[in-house]
């Protein structure tokens, strides 16, 4: 894992952390986010939190789709990388 | 009479404002506040005008009286298409445009259906959408967009209505997940408007604003009707920009010179929770004389956080005010402005007896005003027998007035259920609101709602759209019951930490073991996060025959509830958010 997704998967802990209301270290990144308690609105606001931190523009469903914190980390490497290239 | 006689018509009192205001802005929809400032508008002529060339083509193809569903995404079009029903005397049947949930676009398949609409009114940008819904869940009515160019505004002539005839079809949830339309009169519209204005004490110096969609009765009939019919226009946001970035809304108070707003408590949590110190430091709410918290139980600990949060700006506390109202009752049926929310502190066990008692000592629920009844009569009635009953005790709340709409669509048993209720010595009729609640003071306390809609983040879900959702997607709990409901937040059974959490009761059958148990309730929590968007917070899986049934059949979702609150409920598997067992811990204490 490279510093830059470790750093991004350890930003996303930290928000959805902040968001369901428990420490960093209670939110494990390979467990479903569902399983938190994860609504539309959390989804909303961490889909708004990741646009304005990395200057992307998502798919208000990517939570849904990629459903635990390992998974969005992997999909938005992916796209953060597409970026720089472009 | 065709609409000609004394009394105030709606579309006589828009004609008026029409007169005396041509210019000014009627309805306005910012559709960005910061990147780059952009709005959109329609004036007081222009939404006349619109709106006759739209009642031209209707009154050309339909008779007033038939219904025509209103979906419309975010922006000034709505106004168009109901001023456009009003004008040529067609029901209004407003609903959100199909979305991506499938619950929510069957659910609107049957509001079509129910309400037997002529026509779906909608605006270019959202054709292809709702075509597509209508194809596929097989509604036949024509599409319309109201901002294509067809029909003749000067072709317009004053509709064959009156007062009694029925304006606008609110769809609601009834006790069995059926949706039902609320039969909304011309003369309830007006009335209500009045009452808000009237309650608050506003003419025509205020502006509305808000982000509520205006399918919803807080949106249409508590901020763009008074603010059109009766204030300085009406402005709006897409819900969705504020639901991403809640600070945006007290910034369109302060930049549009609003005066009057409203949300459901949720709407004032985010924005207690979300906005940050820097965000509150560039603003001015001084220029806000009206918040109105309804829609929802008004929770004493968001109103307190809502007002410290934003005091900084100016925002003064006797601003904020809870209110109490549904669509039975058009829409406000309680209310006190000018004085600061009145919080109570009551005593706990005298509200399990059904009594409203402020705590001296010991447990005590906290629980804000709702105000005082502003039109009619309000009582707190014995739902058992129907017999009126003293300030201070709890019962169900029972009105009657102007503000009481003409029942439920197409229904007549439910309405006379509901509307027709009669005192044990014959006075009536009233509507039985399905809420609890008791007068203390002058105000209107409501602690809990004998229906079993969820209410979450502003939205009403039905727990039977979720049991059958999991029933279709998990093949284990096939032909067997359950039982959703919530637990946390407004009902004090969990602290404010936790939030209000979605709980998933269902029988399943077969001898699993444990790991396949574990692996069901996973796959049911992503069914109903991905598919609802709601928070669960637990999954309890249990025997058959174990989820509580009436003799009839029908499942007792608050005696379920009940048993998993106080850890008596028999479970095969217990799936629980750490978080909410913490905050049950005492609670079951107390019941072993």
């Amino acid at each position: 894992m490279s510093a830059q997704t470790r750093d991004l998967r350890d930003w996303l802990v930290a928000r959805v952390a902040t968001y369901l209301r428990r420490s960093p270290q209670d939110v494990d990144p390979a467990v479903p986010l569902a399983e938190y308690g994860l609504d539309s609105l959390t989804a909303l606001a961490i889909s708004t939190d990741i646009e304005d931190e990395y200057d992307l523009v998502l798919d208000p469903a990517l939570a849904w789709d990629h459903p635990t914190i390992d998974a969005l980390t992997a999909v938005l490497t992916g796209l953060i990388e597409a970026k720089e290239r472009a | 009479m065709a609409g000609s006689g004394s009394a105030e018509q709606l579309f006589s009192t828009f004609r008026k404002r029409v007169v005396d205001n041509p210019d000014d802005p009627a309805v306005t929809f910012v559709s960005d506040l910061v990147d780059s400032p952009d709005y959109s508008a329609l004036s007081y002529s222009e939404l006349d005008s619109r709106a006759r060339r739209v009642a031209s083509w209707l009154a050309e193809r339909f008779a007033p009286g038939e219904r025509a569903l209103l979906l419309y995404p975010p922006g000034v079009e709505f106004a168009v298409g109901f001023f456009a029903c009003v004008y040529a005397g067609l029901v209004a049947v407003p609903a959100p445009v199909p979305g991506r949930y499938r619950h929510e676009r069957r659910r609107l398949a049957g509001i079509a259906a129910d309400a037997r609409v002529c026509v779906l009114l909608t605006s270019e940008d959202a054709v292809a959408a709702v075509s597509a819904w209508a194809a596929e869940e097989g509604v036949s009515a024509v599409c319309h967009p109201s901002d294509s160019a067809a029909g003749d505004p000067a072709a317009w002539r004053e509709p064959a209505v009156t007062p009694e005839s029925v304006a606008l079809l609110q769809y609601t949830s009834g006790s069995t997940g059926r949706p039902r339309g609320v039969r909304v009169r011309h003369r309830n519209l007006l009335s209500n408007v009045d009452a808000i204005c009237a309650a608050f004490g506003f003419g025509r110096a205020q502006r509305y604003g808000s982000w509520i969609p205006l399918h919803h009765d807080m949106g249409l009939i508590g901020m763009l009707l008074p603010g059109v019919l009766r204030g300085r226009g009406y402005v709006q946001m897409d819900p969705v920009a504020f639901l991403r970035r809640p600070h945006h809304w007290p910034l369109l108070l302060d930049r549009f010179d609003v005066n009057a707003t409203a949300a459901p408590d949720f709407g004032y949590d985010l924005c207690a929770r979300r906005v940050t110190d820097e965000q509150v430091a560039g603003l001015d709410l001084s220029r806000l004389h009206g918040a109105v918290s309804g829609a929802e139980p008004v929770r004493a600990d968001t109103v307190a956080r809502f007002l410290a949060r934003f005091a900084p700006a100016g925002l003064r506390p006797e601003v904020l005010v809870p209110m109490y109202g549904l669509a039975e009752a058009t829409l406000m049926v309680t209310g006190t402005a000018r004085r600061a929310p009145v919080r109570t502190a009551l005593d706990r066990a005298a509200l399990e007896q059904r009594e409203l008692r402020p705590a001296a000592s010991g447990a005590a629920r906290d629980l804000v005003g709702c105000g005082a009844p502003r039109a009619g009569e309000l009582l707190i009635v014995d739902p058992d027998n129907a017999e009126p009953l003293p300030q201070g005790r709890i019962g169900e709340i029972w009105l009657r007035g102007p503000g009481v709409a003409g029942g439920y669509w197409d229904d007549p048993e439910a309405t006379a259920r509901t509307f027709g209720a009669r005192l044990a010595d014959g006075r009536g009729p009233f509507l039985r609101t399905g809420d609890l609640g008791g007068l203390l003071d002058g105000d209107l306390y409501v602690t809990g709602r004998r229906k079993d809609t969820l209410v979450l983040h502003g939205r009403n879900l039905h727990p039977q759209d979720i049991e059958g959702e999991l029933r279709e997607r998990h093949t284990e709990l096939d032909g067997l019951h359950g039982a959703v409901f919530t637990v946390g937040g407004h009902d004090g059974a969990t602290g404010p930490d936790t939030g209000e959490v979605v709980v998933l009761v269902h029988e399943i059958r077969g001898h699993w073991g444990p790991d396949h148990l574990a692996a069901v309730a996973a796959a049911m929590k992503q069914t109903v996060a991905r598919e609802f968007g709601v928070p669960v917070g637990a999954v309890a899986l249990v025997r058959p025959g174990a989820v509580r049934r009436t003799t009839s059949g029908k499942v007792e979702r608050s005696a379920t509830r009940h048993l998993y609150l106080s850890g008596q409920l028999d479970v095969l598997l217990l799936s629980e958010d750490p978080l909410v067992a913490a905050a049950l811990g005492p609670l079951r204490e107390v019941s072993v």
